[in-house]
């Protein structure tokens, strides 16, 4: 399963951001780039049409969120 | 980047009705998230930050416009929000309880300040502090 699947599959079945992250790191260490990682997330943010729309706290957008910031910011360094 | 006013404290967030930026809990809101920009203690306190890169040392901002994410970052700016705004705050104008500085890690897309507590204290009051300097943040509108 590629990355953005496997992404969107445990965004969709309520995983955590840490869990979230994990699941980036884990396929970092497969040999997905951070510029890679971050597009497939942006590309699931725009398909849900995110960018038109305020997230609330707790949400699967505030979650997608959380993640793309870190990603973004490499918190962790990943 | 046209209309770019330099290096400063940026962090782009959802415009309340009252003209200041959004209180609340998430990446384009003004506040503090636990767990994800820092980790109390056992009792609820935080500590000055070592701002160690990639740590979650406080709120993240960042020292240029294009340096913040694109999914937060307006329209205006080249980026894909259509619902925030890019605002700037003084470093001076923290206040005691707050510090801010770069930590940008290696590998990653844009560089990153974070917006610290200053010293031992409770997460409320942290959070106080950061959610205090509302009135502070200016809108930074490209023209």
């Amino acid at each position: 399963m590629n990355f953005k699947n496997d992404f969107l599959a445990a965004l969709r079945a309520g995983q955590d951001h840490q869990a979230l992250m994990e699941l980036v790191l884990r396929h970092r260490t497969e040999g997905l780039s951070v510029n890679a990682a971050y597009e497939a997330l942006h590309e699931i943010w725009a398909e849900h049409d995110f960018g038109t729309k305020m997230a609330e706290e707790g949400t699967l957008q505030d979650t997608l969120e959380t993640v793309m910031e870190k990603v973004w910011y490499g918190q962790p360094v990943l | 980047m046209t209309g770019d006013p330099g290096e400063g404290i940026y962090r782009a967030m959802i415009e309340d009705d009252d003209g200041l930026p959004m209180l609340g809990l998430t990446a384009v809101k003004l506040g503090v998230r636990t767990g994800v920009d820092i980790l109390p203690d056992q009792n609820g306190m935080v500590y000055r930050p070592a701002f160690v890169p990639g740590e979650p040392n406080g709120m993240s901002c960042s020292p240029t416009i294009p340096d913040l994410p694109v999914f937060a970052l307006p329209v205006e700016w080249d980026g894909t929000n259509r619902k925030t705004v890019v605002w700037r705050i003084e470093a001076s104008v923290l206040g005691a309880e707050l510090i801010a500085q770069e930590d940008t890690p290696p590998q990653r897309k844009g560089r990153h300040i974070s917006v610290g507590p200053s010293g031992p204290m409770r997460f409320d009051d942290y959070l106080r502090a950061v959610q205090g300097t509302r009135s502070w943040w200016k809108k930074t509108t490209r023209s």
